[in-house]
């Protein structure tokens, strides 16, 4: 429950917080929630990916309503920060690839907050000249792959089936590109 | 050794080896993500050549001639056969340190996308060879 409050920002970055505002109000929304979870109001959304169907919350088991979207949010976000850790140092990858800057940590942060819920989470990686990158896998020849460094440039490129490929460069500020929300949804169908 | 010499001896369907430092190389259901192909800042993907020898004595040059020397642990390799790699334009150029069989996969374009594009589909045609570490 604790997590859901953490953001794990220990140093204030602008990009750290931006993105989808949707996203706080539902950490919030959870939180109250769960407040109250002694009391009548036992329906919540959950920002967790890691759930069970019952809880239980001081001494009591309630039943939780799973219905609607889960937010794997929090649980992307704990798994960047691992990957930003484990490729703080040159040579992570034992072929010389470069460290992963604060700059780029932060600029994924951001990306990864503008991804709906909605959308399946990607899985978190990096690549040898220290950008972040997130996958979207349904098997071997359906992936698509984005990737970020240190300034609001989107790198992606994907394959849906042998002869379906696409890639180039997207800008983003404020909001993730329609052309990569489109091939993550063309992937997950 | 020059890379056309070495293609002259390679059969397209002679496999080479990337050696895997990294578990972030290889998803759970045992196929190989596109960052393990994906170039160093050189512009080049160090792999082995892997003609005639058994699995005991390929994972043997990357345990001493790959993982050691960065003190790593080898977790595998990912095998790709030469005419998967020459399919994408991209050449094959020996270079004997630290081992004669080495060599690196170079002519790589300057889009990153495009590398990106390519990494994938290397990605999607190699063979995952994951060693039982202790």
């Amino acid at each position: 429950m604790e997590q859901a409050l953490n953001t794990g920002n220990s140093l204030y970055d602008p990009d750290m917080g931006a993105g989808n505002g949707n996203r706080n109000m539902t950490d919030l929304a959870g939180f109250l929630s769960l407040q109250t979870i002694d009391g009548k109001n036992n329906t919540f959304s959950i920002s967790k990916e890691a759930y069970s169907d019952t809880s239980n919350v001081v001494g009591k088991t309630v039943s939780l309503d799973l219905k609607g979207i889960i937010d794997w949010t929090d649980l992307a976000l704990e798994k960047l920060e691992k990957v930003y850790e484990e490729c703080l140092d040159a040579n992570w990858d034992g072929y010389g690839a470069m460290p992963i800057s604060r700059e780029t940590y932060s600029k994924a942060r951001k990306l990864l907050r503008m991804i709906p819920s909605s959308l399946p989470r990607p899985d978190i990686s990096a690549e040898p000249d220290g950008e972040i990158t997130f996958e979207w896998y349904k098997e071997k020849y359906s992936v698509f792959v984005i990737s970020v460094g240190g300034n609001n440039l989107i790198t992606y490129a994907g394959m849906f089936g042998k002869s379906n490929k696409i890639h180039g460069t997207e800008y983003f500020a404020n909001e993730l590109p329609e052309i990569i929300r489109h091939c993550i949804r063309r992937l997950s169908h | 050794m020059s890379s056309m010499k070495l293609q002259d001896m390679t059969s397209p369907l002679e496999c080479l080896a990337r050696f895997i430092l990294q578990k972030k190389w290889y998803r759970a259901d045992k196929t190989i993500r596109h960052n393990a192909f994906m170039p160093n800042q050189n512009g080049e993907v160090s792999v082995y050549r892997t003609k005639s020898l058994t699995c005991q004595q390929i994972n043997e040059i990357g345990r001493l001639h790959v993982a050691e020397i960065q003190n790593k642990k080898l977790l595998g390799r990912a095998e790709i056969v030469v005419s998967s790699i020459l399919k994408q334009d991209l050449k094959i150029e020996a270079d004997p340190e630290p081992h004669p069989r080495h060599a690196n996969i170079i002519g790589w374009p300057t889009d990153k996308s495009k590398r990106k594009m390519i990494a994938i589909e290397l990605a999607a045609e190699a063979q995952l060879h994951l060693i039982n570490n202790p």
